[in-house]
């Protein structure tokens, strides 16, 4: 190796492996001399603290806006809300699911797979929150999606309940009967 | 290290404090006890962490989620690690530590502790962090643990004790093989090549392509690692095969140049050819294979990749490093006339980039770039794991490429766009609360209206007069019930019999007593009269407890709906009192909120100003350290010429 290239060699080398832990960095990364000068860093330092300090507000606020919203559009004495979840999903992919109350269409919702994904694990879905009158309420759901082998299939449940004073939670739920290798769709009150 | 947190341990360390998911809960009892714990986990596996941290906030305030406090607060910590809020993750780690003296929970807490405190650059504190961790972490936590005891060794030297925590390694591969790799630098630049270069070929030899498994397969879905942050790789990635292969590949590249630095070409050469040439590595792979065989005077083979190198992105540096190589093998090859013109083309291109640097540097003054760079990100989620990947074509961006890919840079770049996500949230809310004012104001209206009806109906007095006239019914039927004066009952109907029969009367009172011949016909009126007379007087008398009682029943009926009236009243007053305390609780509410929002915006606005100064100042020192780079380039391809020249005409090599 001559000098250009034994000098070449080696200063790529050094570049390449300067700074070159695994990480995520593009490809390129090492061609050059790092750039994080000193006094750059500083105010970068500074700006993390107060951005901190900042998405800690604007949580807080989120946080009691949310409730605000919730309390103004949706009183505890006629607040019914809905809830989804899967309890395994070996037997059903979910497409898509509507929702009525008292006959009337009060929501759709056609499924992602990420959506599905994390019902699948064990998020909750909240499908509805509306309000009712004090008294009986009949709901029915329907659900879209793929059965056993791989079969189209369309399924309702129905639940007739009553709506006192204070929210009222339903959870609609899909899980699998093992003893007759088929979903199940259940709709219950939450007490 | 990056803020980013592996959904992996999250997921890993809530499930081992929930039972198993092996199936055998009882029929229809539901996974999570809180269905709004369940909410916000349905955000959080999709990624949507703002939305996640937001709900979970809003239920612990509404106290919704007691079922699951330990795992919602392990949840919060966690999930504020990786959005860089690490005063507030403390908080709740070491709250745990304080109120839990369950070790499954204290030895996660105490692991995420650690993880803050390196984040922080406090390896001291991380390291007593690590100290306190017992037995009961999960074996993925586990192996997590280990690689941060390794990186807390290797950022301080001690590249043994780095070695040895991974050799009694338990995790999974993916992991090991990002240890493996920053321990195999580690050493190599630490001047031990020789087990470096171990550590590096157990990467470098690659894996299979693994065989997918479908996602409704097994229950398996619940622990494995999610891939969530790119970054800090060892600490926080879970590796596709795809990302595999590109470490891999880096691995060799790592082995190639490290070997050129030990004087060992051939080995050099014998992994720089490994690298795929669809590899993010392949350009540096193809610039060290080049040297690799010219330092074994090997020239003609030398031209192969750099040839190749040399049709490859201009602005990429080790294509700039071809246009320099080639003509160098040329020279070695004694092809002069090709040499002196790669040369003379090299020094066209250097000279052509520095003053489209000069340019971009002129245009980025305006400040435009980053609002670019910006809008090409897609997804709208804050940027815990958001990093930089794809970047929009434009000259600005392909100039600051080396800039790109600097960690303080994806740092400030994440944290304006965070900034900029955030002023939309509030921007959102700005007009939500708007909304809520209007809606307030429109329900005061509709509350104002009916109470001024309320009031109508309350000064009208008729509640009142109907009470008097209930009153003066009362008292007429006591009489009659005193008297007992069966007349004072009687109906209206009979009421107007009455009145005829009295006009009868009258007239027959007016007529004289003997009429002559009509005497016999008046005799007759004047029984008729009194047997009607009777006969109503008897009617009376007979009915009179009947009606009595019909009538005492009536009062006590009317008494009932007068009470009910009254009752009505008193609850409507009540409301009215209730709903115009909670309009004004509601409107104070929103009322407070605006001045909030407000304030943060400005904040906000005057942080993003901030910050793009600071990224623009970085970007310029880019530009600068580029041109400066291209300005050497010159200079050496300037004097290579020269040197060709001179070769050519004393018949010697340069």
């Amino acid at each position: 190796m001559n000098g250009r290239s034994s000098g070449a060699a080696l200063l790529i080398a050094a570049v390449c492996l300067f700074g070159s832990l695994a990480s995520a960095q593009e490809p390129g990364a090492g061609a050059d001399a790092a750039i994080s000068p000193p006094a750059a860093d500083a105010p970068l330092k500074a700006i993390d603290q107060e951005v901190q300090d900042l998405k800690s507000e604007v949580l807080a606020l989120n946080r009691d806006l949310f409730i605000l919203e919730e309390e103004l559009l949706f009183p505890a004495n006629t607040q019914v809300t809905v809830f989804l979840s899967f309890d395994v999903g070996t037997y059903f992919a979910l497409d898509g699911v509507e929702l009525e109350v008292d006959g009337k269409q009060v929501a759709s919702h056609l499924y992602t797979q990420r959506e599905v994904d994390a019902l699948v694990r064990g998020g909750v879905q909240k499908l509805f929150v509306g309000n009712l009158r004090a008294g009986e309420h009949e709901l029915v759901a329907r659900f879209t999606g793929k059965g056993p082998h791989g079969r189209d299939y369309r399924r309702g449940t129905t639940l007739e309940f009553e709506k006192g004073l204070g929210t009222r939670y339903v959870e609609l739920q899909i899980h699998d009967s093992e003893r007759k290798q088929q979903p199940e769709f259940v709709a219950r009150v939450w007490e | 290290m990056g803020r980013g947190l592996s959904v992996a341990l999250l997921a890993c360390a809530l499930i081992g404090l929930a039972d198993d998911a092996d199936a055998r809960r009882k029929r229809y009892e539901p996974r999570v006890r809180d269905l709004h714990y369940g909410e916000v986990l349905f955000h959080f596996y999709q990624y949507d962490h703002f939305a996640a941290i937001t709900r979970l906030l809003a239920a612990r305030e509404q106290e919704r989620i007691a079922h699951h406090s330990t795992e919602a607060e392990l949840l919060l910590g966690g999930m504020f690690v990786s959005y860089g809020q690490q005063e507030d993750a403390e908080q709740i780690f070491h709250s745990l530590l304080a109120q839990d003296d369950r070790e499954e929970v204290r030895d996660r807490a105490w692991f995420y502790l650690a993880k803050i405190a390196y984040q922080r650059a406090q390896p001291d504190r991380a390291a007593r962090a690590l100290e306190e961790i017992g037995e009961s972490l999960p074996r993925d936590l586990d192996a997590q643990r280990k690689l941060l005891a390794s990186r807390l060794y290797m950022d301080a030297g001690q590249y043994d004790q780095a070695a040895a925590q991974l050799e009694r390694w338990k995790g999974s591969d993916e992991y090991l093989d990002y240890a493996r790799y920053n321990l195999g630098v580690a050493l190599v630049r630490g001047g031990d090549v020789q087990r470096g270069t171990r550590f590096l070929q157990r990467i470098g030899a690659g894996r299979e392509q693994p065989d997918r498994v479908g996602f409704f397969g097994s229950l398996g879905y619940l622990f494995t690692p999610w891939r969530l942050l790119k970054r800090e790789g060892a600490i926080d990635v879970d590796l596709t095969y795809e990302e595999h292969q590109a470490l891999t590949d880096k691995a060799n590249v790592a082995l190639g140049f490290a070997f050129l630095q030990d004087d060992q070409p051939d080995e050099a050469a014998r992994y720089l050819g490994r690298v795929e040439d669809a590899s993010p590595w392949s350009a540096r792979a193809r610039l060290g294979l080049g040297w690799a065989y010219a330092a074994q005077g090997e020239y003609e083979q030398a031209l192969d990749p750099w040839q190749a190198l040399e049709a490859g992105d201009p602005f990429d540096p080790a294509v700039q490093e071809a246009y320099l190589a080639v003509p160098y093998a040329l020279g070695k090859l004694e092809n002069y006339p090709a040499a002196v013109d790669r040369y003379t083309a090299a020094i066209g291109s250097f000279n052509d980039e520095m003053a489209r640097i000069d340019r971009v540097a002129y245009d980025a003054a305006g400040g435009g770039f980053l609002g670019e760079l910006l809008a090409s990100v897609e997804g709208d989620d804050l940027g815990w794991f958001w990093q930089l990947e794809r970047l929009p074509d434009t000259p600005q961006t392909r100039y600051l490429y080396r800039l790109l890919a600097e960690h303080s840079f994806q740092e400030a770049l994440k944290n304006y766009r965070d900034l900029r996500l955030l002023r939309q949230n509030l921007e959102g809310w700005r007009e939500g609360v708007t909304a809520y004012q209007d809606m307030l104001a429109s329900r005061r209206t509709r509350f104002d209206g009916r109470v001024e009806l309320m009031g109508e109906a309350l000064a009208s007095g008729r509640l009142g007069a109907l009470d008097e006239r209930a009153e003066r019914v009362r008292g007429r039927l006591d009489r009659v019930r005193e008297q007992a004066d069966a007349a004072g009952l009687v109906s209206s109907d009979e009421q107007a019999v009455q009145a005829r029969l009295a006009r009868v009367r009258r007239r027959l009172d007016t007529l004289p007593a003997h009429a002559g011949r009509y005497t016999e016909q008046l005799d007759e009126l004047r029984n008729k009269y009194r047997v009607l007379n009777g006969v109503l007087s008897w009617q009376l008398e007979e009915e009179y407890a009947a009606r009595l009682w019909d009538r005492t029943k009536a009062v006590h009926e009317l008494d009932g709906a007068l009470a009910e009236a009254h009752t009505r009243t008193e609850a409507l007053l009540a409301a009215r009192e209730g709903a115009d305390e909670r309009l004004q609780r509601f409107a104070e509410r929103v009322e407070a909120i605006v001045p909030r929002v407000d304030a943060l915006t400005a904040r906000i606005d005057g942080l993003m100003d901030e910050h793009g100064d600071y990224i623009y100042a970085l970007a310029t020192l880019t530009l600068d350290q580029r041109r400066a780079r291209l300005a050497a380039y010159l200079t050496e391809a300037q004097y290579a010429l020269a040197s060709v020249y001179d070769s050519a005409a004393h018949g010697d090599g340069p």
